[in-house]
């Protein structure tokens, strides 16, 4: 049958006093509709029913006689509501994804981590980013995007702060990084760099030249190279206070677009073999190829072990 | 200058940190560097110092200095 006639059939059945009459007695459970041929035009009328006991066989012959015999007729078993679940951000989250603290502006989501007490699931960013700078406290929310890209508690909360993160003090410094467990239920990619690749969990040091790479939340996936290790600051200026580092990574860009830029706070920096090398959380705004600025990182090795967190995969 | 190995820059590197930490106005860090194959240590500052503040080299090992301006968390 065509699906137009099918339709005008199905219509007529159910404005028939004998459907109305049937499916007000309780024991008919009927249901109607147009069931889908392999071709256009073999279309039937669908007839659905828990059971054999929940059938009018008087109604059903009067519908068989109605299309001609064109009935697909079937049994679905008990019907039952889906359970409603937390609604939940559906975009899957990936490192390079803008996050940040509720009361920071911006900032990008470095890579997802377990943390080796517990097995607790969660990401890891610069302090100054899920932190904001030592004010955060324990629980606080972490929202994806970031403020500054429009998110907003709570729609938006993706991860809560733990509280015991390293904080930034004036001397010996050695990363600026937190960590924050991801709210349970949520879809993410705790390796994926981008289609076909995958990030490594065995981790590069630092100590010849290497090309790397980033992925930011303000300039994306840029590439550069490691110009200078073993790198001491000092007198680095934070809204929380001075602060001076140690043993720090320099990169710079590989031309003259900039290797990051505000926002990009986090970036989880890797090589071309997709080994992670560092964190991103400072730069510089001249110097570089075409004054383009150059970034530093946190060696990543001592992002783990501050932060007492492996890779998650 | 012979290519430094990176013990011989780490060395020089503290050495220079001495020499220039708390006497140099607008020091901003100090780094290993990559150099010619080899390693030396790179000074960043954020204005251009005067002639001779900075030694070109330490122990012949390179040192390479860096106007890097304002250094600001991203």
């Amino acid at each position: 049958m065509r699906l137009e006639s099918v339709r005008e059939l199905k219509q007529a059945i159910v404005s028939d006093p004998y459907w109305l009459a049937a499916r007000s007695d309780e024991g008919a459970h009927m249901a109607i509709g147009v069931a889908l041929g392999t071709s256009p035009d073999e279309h039937k009328v669908a007839v659905r029913a828990r059971s054999e006991n929940d059938i009018d066989q008087k109604l059903l012959d009067r519908i068989r006689a109605q299309a001609g015999g064109e009935v697909d007729l079937r049994y679905t078993g008990p019907l039952e509501v889906l359970p409603v679940t937390d609604s939940m951000p559906s975009r899957r989250l990936s490192i390079g994804a803008s996050a940040a603290h509720y009361g920071t502006a911006s900032g990008t989501l470095g890579f997802f981590a377990r943390r080796n007490a517990d097995g607790a699931i969660g990401i890891v960013s610069n302090n100054h980013v899920l932190a904001a700078q030592n004010r955060g406290l324990d629980a606080d929310e972490i929202l994806h995007p970031a403020p500054a890209d429009s998110g907003r508690s709570p729609n938006d909360v993706i991860a809560h702060l733990c509280g015991n993160y390293p904080r930034l003090r004036p001397e010996g410094q050695t990363v600026d990084c937190a960590f924050a467990g991801l709210v349970s239920g949520l879809a993410f990619d705790p390796l994926a760099l981008g289609p076909a690749e995958t990030l490594k969990t065995t981790i590069a040091t630092a100590e010849k030249q290497l090309l790397v790479e980033k992925i930011g939340r303000t300039t994306g996936r840029t590439r550069g190279i490691i110009t200078t290790i073993d790198l001491d600051f000092f007198d680095v200026d934070y809204r929380c206070g001075r602060v001076s580092f140690s043993g720090q990574i320099e990169i710079e860009s590989l031309d003259a677009t900039a290797f990051c830029r505000s926002g990009d706070s986090g970036s989880l920096v890797f090589t071309r073999d997709y080994e992670p090398v560092g964190l991103l959380f400072l730069s510089a705004r001249a110097g570089g190829p075409g004054n383009s600025g150059r970034g530093y990182a946190n060696p990543i090795g001592e992002v783990l072990t501050a932060l007492d967190v492996s890779f998650a995969s | 200058m012979s290519v430094a190995t990176l013990e011989e820059a780490r060395a020089a590197k503290a050495v220079l940190r001495a020499r220039l930490l708390g006497r140099l106005p607008g020091l901003r860090g100090l780094g290993i560097a990559f150099v010619d194959g080899g390693y030396g240590v790179r000074v960043l500052v954020d204005r251009r110092p005067a002639d001779g503040a900075i030694p070109d080299d330490v122990d012949g090992v390179p040192v390479i200095v860096d106007v890097v301006g304002e250094l600001t968390p991203l």
